[in-house]
């Protein structure tokens, strides 16, 4: 295959040299565990006959002789007409899976067409220059190309004419194609197949979306008289063939058996030491990595670094930077162009440039969000270093799987951070080997997500009084439409009857209605002289390489925490202050600066329960209660706090101005009914402990993401409300890692409304209407309070610490007894 | 019992609003708000007939005719002659073999897609003296084969189709509505004369947003005044079918009459206003792109020397700028410079400075002269340019240095107020200004544009893409 060619220039690395990194006395003490795991070897299997021969010669001429026996099984069983879903790791080439039976359709017919989806921009530019290598190979005359956001739209109309194979991702096949089908004729007339790649990223809210994205393109498919077979490819998840139905709404036959060959990997997993032994402070993971990275980084190990969060990525690249330029004798005023941060909101050309370099090997580091866990082609690396536990072990091991393609000997290291996930994950590294992953939910009837799609597909196509949409209840919703003079019904149908084009109102990825830009305004003050309306005024567009005026694009829900007024805004390891987040517009003026500080804004969390769907049942012989329900949470971004570089002392705060945020949505929670009068004054920290303990392992029990569940803990839950480690929607986005304490938040607003009297933890889905994973919680309540009350008694701290209790109470000094207490006293 | 479901979307919906159609129907005035009562209990082909429609057989469509005479709207016929059309459009009007065909549209919406639909196709034909203005009306959603069909063949009949904006709304709507009825039939491609883009290069300076409706009021001297804005067509059009209600949409039918008849008015206007000789103060430049766009050059050279004289600013200099470069393209070089040198002594305008520069380096090998005038361009230069003349200023220093020739002395006191806030050129040349450092860099040409770029942080817009007006 290409990648292999490429790679195959690169220079040998030195592989013994990690023997000694690691054999450092002082590291190897915080080693929890140290795995060698053989290379596997390949399972090849027959080409079917069915193949067109020309396609078949191309594979031959790519490099690829035989193929692996996943591979065989998926592409016969799409050769056969029947939709498939590959579930296997990290570069076991499953992109070849879609694209032989791709190309074999349009060898086969001219007319054929297929429509690949990808979940981002990148990953469809970089499967592009993979496909056209086959095409060029095969000698085929296929005419691909990508259509997204980034298309110019002088050459949009031509590519919908000529297209054959059209990569693309959801939300532009959700605003871009879908709407505009008749244009697109020729492509869903030849329909064959439908590609979705990395299939697993499409659950929660955006799962549920798709699905109802791909419940429309059947509609239209059937309009044109096509009937695509759907070829998912995923990374292993606990439900895969679950996830597929849910989302392609039809039966899909899983290949789970993997004949792809491994390289012989050596896993580490560190534990960072303990600096204050009576609170249980550990070493922060990201200190750590800066210790270990610059060593595997000198030794000529190209590596990736996985950060946590977006600030976390900066830190991490000034650190690392400092710390090179600290033993390098090669320091080019501290520049290190080699060593790179990677994330969302850098422009495409910078990101572009950083994979080349990671390709060709001139950048020998890159320090990466979870921007680069997806499958965009940067070649092989030597060692991949995890900062924190990703939060899933799927996630885990797609990042790990970044060092290490082919046979060559890979490292792969989980550096622990503070956290109770991280912690167990230390005490139980087995854990990361033996347990399978987790699972991905969808609920494509979501109510506000089918009403919000339900509009699309009447405006796409009318809607026949028989044709179904998703559940049954779609003609009681379409009357509701109907009086909102959106719909109309005449001769048997639903036809769109409004001035609007419903596609716009939808966000497939978050809730949020827009980004943030991000404006650097030293460029207009350079010139003075010159007024924007002036005749020779330049263009204001980010269009001119160096020259733009746009630094970056920053999505709405991090924005308040990330651009707010007097903000540091890092970008590229560069910092600019923010003069003026102008909300209404959605933009955020910033100019460069160099300071000595970082800011970092709390998250001000109020829950009010609407109806309780269940409960309150309680648990027989003990003091709890559990009930299920809607819930409506707000959300304000109330003030920051700069704090110093390095030392992380706070040295000064202010407010944030923007306007609080409703979020309803679904969510479990666990009343705790025992009479407490001697812990009066130390339950509210004791019941924020008990918050974090719940939320921690409700993730455990559920499996699922860290950032699919937010929770609430309120002493009272009428007359006060506590933060307990507040979880928005994409908090991987911006959430640092290891956050300081919240302050006990003062009621916001008069929100809370009385639903009971007693301590109560609520751990909600954080998307609206929720995705399915608050009823699971309710399901599993006995055994969430079980392993909450064990992950608490088993900690070795003696006041609580972060591990156990969280950082918000971790300093409080009666926060786990109370916690403890409060359990106990219930019952567990 | 939609009532519950309505509170719970309500609830979930939070803040936020997540349809953008929800509030359209409010600031109707006349229309009826949105009800219940279904057209179905009254006669919806008798309702449709109060309207002036009749039920044509042959096409099976709805159809209202109305008549008019180019004469009662004070136009003559020569108004549509092929050689008078020529003038706008030459390439619509070639072999012009069939009626002059007004096309316009009243749609469900504004949006693109396959959401919006049109509801009454309104044509204008010219045979003669004699406009026959048809309205066809879509009686419910759901019913279009028949107009589909039938509009492409008034469409493959037309000689000329006259539309405004039809380039980028009527026509492909057209053509989504062909494929979503799903008629099988070749698009006819009839000559199109646009009139949006001719008003647009011919009027922005003057009418802002080029609406017809503007157009009319500021070219034709017309506002309309009992009119409905076409705005409101699609909710009218949704009253008609929710409660077949003749009164919402009979404006709507007066109201796209007038908009068919405009255009004939409005070509007759154009081609007047592209003939004429002195035009008003600001349309010299307009008028001169045009003639320039079109080929007459002849033409386009007069009237830019009129802007020159005639014009406010900016546009004088923007048409002496015009008038400039399409001297040197067609290779009048003696015009060309004394026109950049005008326009240099006039406006300080960089453009013109790096022309002659140019031409004192390249043609007349004046390096000292060349230096000295990008030297006084620099000074003043905005931003953006600043970096073109340091480039210049640097190549044509180190050319003096290598033939041992005196540099002439830098501009004693900058010329302009701009110059204040600048940063010292020198300072922006990478290795200083010597030969030596001028060779070592010219080695690696990527190199020292990626030197000068570190400098230059962030210059806004490059030199090329410096924005001129239309």
């Amino acid at each position: 295959m290409s990648r292999l060619a490429r790679q195959s220039v690169l220079p040998e690395r030195p592989a013994s040299t990690w023997g000694e990194i690691l054999s450092d006395p002082d590291l190897k003490s915080r080693i929890v565990m140290d795995r060698s795991i053989p290379a596997r070897d390949a399972a090849y299997g027959p080409m079917s006959d069915g193949i067109d021969p020309q396609v078949r010669r191309g594979l031959l001429r790519h490099g690829v002789g035989a193929l692996y026996t996943h591979q065989v099984e998926a592409i016969e069983l799409a050769l056969a007409g029947k939709s498939v879903a590959v579930v296997t790791p990290t570069a076991s080439g499953k992109s070849l899976c879609y694209l032989v039976p791709v190309l074999d359709a349009i060898a086969k017919s001219a007319e054929a067409t297929a429509i690949l989806m990808y979940p981002t921009k990148a990953l469809a530019q970089d499967q592009l220059t993979e496909l056209r290598d086959l095409v060029d190979a095969a000698e085929l005359e296929v005419r691909t190309f990508t259509y997204d956001g980034d298309t110019p739209p002088g050459v949009r109309s031509a590519l919908r004419q000529a297209g054959q194979v059209v990569l693309t991702n959801p939300d532009m096949l959700h605003t871009g194609i879908l709407p505009h089908h008749t244009g697109w004729a020729r492509l869903f007339k030849g329909l064959r197949f439908v590609v979705l790649d990395e299939l697993h990223t499409y659950r929660g809210v955006f799962g549920s979306h798709v699905a109802n994205v791909i419940r429309r393109l059947d509609r239209i498919c059937a309009f044109y008289g096509s009937q695509p077979v759907y070829i998912c490819c995923s990374a292993t998840i606990a439900n895969p063939q679950e996830l597929a139905e849910r989302l392609l709404g039809r039966a899909v036959v899983c290949v789970e058996e993997n004949g792809a060959p491994a390289p012989p990997r050596r896993v580490v997993v560190l534990n960072p030491p303990i600096v204050e032994p009576r609170l249980g402070v550990r070493r922060s993971a990201a200190r750590e990595a800066t210790g270990l990275v610059p060593k595997l980084v000198r030794s000529g190990s190209q590596t990736i670094v996985f950060a946590q969060t977006r600030l976390q990525v900066e830190l991490m690249l000034t650190y690392l930077r400092r710390e090179l330029d600290q033993h390098g004798t090669d320091s080019d005023n501290g520049a290190h162009p080699e060593v790179r941060a990677y994330r969302g909101g850098y422009l495409p050309l910078e990101r572009r440039a950083i994979e080349s370099g990671l390709r060709s090997g001139a950048v020998r580091c890159v320090v990466s969000t979870s921007a680069l866990e997806l499958g965009i082609d940067i070649g092989r690396l030597d060692a991949a270093v995890l900062v924190g536990y990703p939060g899933t072990i799927t996630s885990t091991w797609q990042r790990l799987g970044r060092a290490g393609r082919r046979q060559e000997p890979a490292l792969q290291v989980l550096i622990t951070g503070g956290g109770p996930l991280d912690q167990y994950l230390a005490k139980h590294p087995e854990f990361l080997l033996d347990r399978s992953p987790e699972h991905a939910f969808v609920d494509p009837d979501n109510l506000l997500v089918l009403a919000g799609h339900l509009q699309a597909a009447v405006f796409e196509l009318p809607l026949r009084d028989q044709e179904s949409f998703g559940p049954s209840d779609g003609g009681e919703l379409l009357q509701v439409l109907e009086e909102d003079g959106l719909v109309h019904h005449a001769g048997g149908a639903w036809h769109w009857a409004a001035d609007a084009f419903p596609a716009d109102a939808i966000n497939l990825r978050t809730t949020a209605a827009g980004n943030v830009v991000i404006l650097d305004t030293a460029v207009d003050l350079q010139d003075p002289s010159q007024g924007p309306q002036g005749p020779f005024s330049g263009s204001a567009g980010g269009h001119s390489g160096s020259g733009s005026r746009v630094v970056g694009e920053i999505d709405e829900w991090a924005a308040p925490l990330l651009v707010h007024d007097d903000a540091i805004y890092l970008h590229q390891g560069r910092q600019y202050h923010v003069e003026r987040l102008d909300w209404e517009e959605r933009r955020a003026y910033v100019h460069p600066v160099s300071v000595d500080y970082y800011t970092d804004a709390d998250l001000r969390v109020g829950l009010q329960v609407l109806e309780s769907m269940a409960g309150p049942l309680h648990d027989p012989g003990r003091m709890t209660a559990r009930s299920h329900g809607e819930v409506r949470v707000s959300l304000l971004a109330a003030m920051y706090r700069k704090i110093r570089l390095l030392t992380n002392e706070t040295v000064g705060s202010g407010p944030i101005r923007v306007p609080e945020r409703d979020l309803q949505t679904t969510a479990y929670w666990c009343t705790f009914a025992a009479p407490l009068p001697a812990l009066a004054g130390t339950l509210e920290v004791g019941v924020a402990a008990l918050g974090h303990v719940l939320g921690q392992v409700a993730c455990f029990l559920a499996m699922c993401d860290r950032r699919d569940l937010g929770v609430v803990a309120q002493v009272r839950a009428a007359l006060s409300s506590v933060t307990a480690q507040p979880e928005p929607s994409r908090p991987n986005e911006y959430l640092p890692g290891e956050r300081p304490p919240v302050q006990p938040a003062s009621s916001p607003g008069n929100r809370t409304g009385p639903a009971t009297d007693s301590p109560t933890v609520f751990v909600y889905d954080v998307h609206p209407g929720g995705v399915g994973l608050s009823a699971r919680l309710f399901d599993l309540h006995q055994d969430l309070l079980q392993a909450a009350a064990g992950l608490l008694g088993e900690c070795d701290c003696e006041t609580g610490c972060p591990a156990c209790v969280g950082p918000v109470a971790g300093v409080e000094p009666h926060a786990k007894a109370t916690a403890l207490a409060l359990l106990g006293s219930c019952g567990w | 019992m939609t009532t519950q479901l309505r509170l719970r979307m309500d609830g979930l919906r939070g803040e936020r609003s997540w349809s953008a159609a929800r509030g359209s129907a409010a600031g109707l005035t006349t229309a009826p708000q949105p009800g219940n009562e279904e057209a179905s209990g009254r006669d919806q082909g008798g309702v449709i007939r109060d309207l002036g429609f009749s039920w044509d057989e042959t096409r099976s469509i709805w159809t209202r005719r109305t008549c008019s005479r180019l004469s009662e709207m004070g136009l003559s016929q020569d108004a549509l002659a092929p050689e008078r059309i020529r003038q706008l459009a030459p390439a619509a009007a070639e072999g012009l073999s069939g009626p002059v065909v007004c096309f316009d549209l009243e749609t469900t919406g504004l949006q693109r897609g396959t959401g919006t639909v049109p509801f009454l196709y309104g044509w204008a034909v010219v045979s003669g003296d004699e406009v026959a203005v048809e309205q066809w009306l879509l009686p419910e959603l759901g019913q279009e084969g028949a107009l589909v069909e039938a509009a492409l063949t008034m469409l493959k009949g037309a000689g000329l189709l006259v539309t405004y904006n039809g380039a980028s709304f009527d026509l492909p709507l057209v053509r989504t509505r062909t494929v979503m009825a799903g008629v099988e039939r070749p698009w006819p491609a009839p000559p199109h004369l646009d009139l949006l883009p001719l008003v647009r290069r011919l009027f922005r300076h003057r009418l802002g947003r080029c609406t017809l409706r503007r157009a009319e009021e500021e070219l034709l001297g017309r506002p309309r005044l009992d009119d409905v804005p076409g705005s409101e067509a699609p909710e009218r059009y949704r009253a008609f079918l929710r409660r077949a209600d003749p009164a919402a949409l009979l404006p709507v039918l007066r109201h796209n009459q007038l908009d068919l008849l405009s255009l004939l008015c409005l070509i007759d206007h154009l081609e007047g206003h592209v003939a004429v000789d002195r035009p008003r103060p600001s349309d010299w430049y307009s008028l001169g792109r045009f003639a320039e766009d079109r080929g007459n050059l002849q033409r386009a050279d007069l009237l830019y020397q009129g802007a020159e004289v005639e014009s406010p600013p900016p546009l004088d200099r923007a048409a002496a700028l015009r008038r400039s470069r399409m001297l040197r393209r067609q290779g009048k070089d003696e015009e060309a410079r004394a026109a950049w040198s005008a326009i240099w002594e006039r406006w300080r305008d960089p453009e013109a400075a790096e022309a002659l520069c140019i031409d004192l380096e390249h043609r007349t090998a004046e390096l000292a002269r060349a230096l000295e005038l990008a030297q006084q361009a620099l000074a003043i230069a905005p931003v953006g340019w600043d970096r073109r003349f340091a480039k210049r200023i640097w190549r044509l220093q180190a050319r003096l240095d290598s033939r041992g020739l005196p540099r002439p002395a830098p501009p004693v006191a900058p010329g302009s107020p701009s110059h204040q806030g600048h940063r010292p050129w020198a300072s922006w040349l990478p290795g200083g200004t010597s030969y030596e450092a001028w060779l070592t860099l010219k080695r690696g040409r990527r190199d020292r544009d990626a030197a000068l770029a570190g400098r230059y942080s962030a210059p806004r817009g490059g030199g090329s893409e410096v924005q001129r007006p239309d």
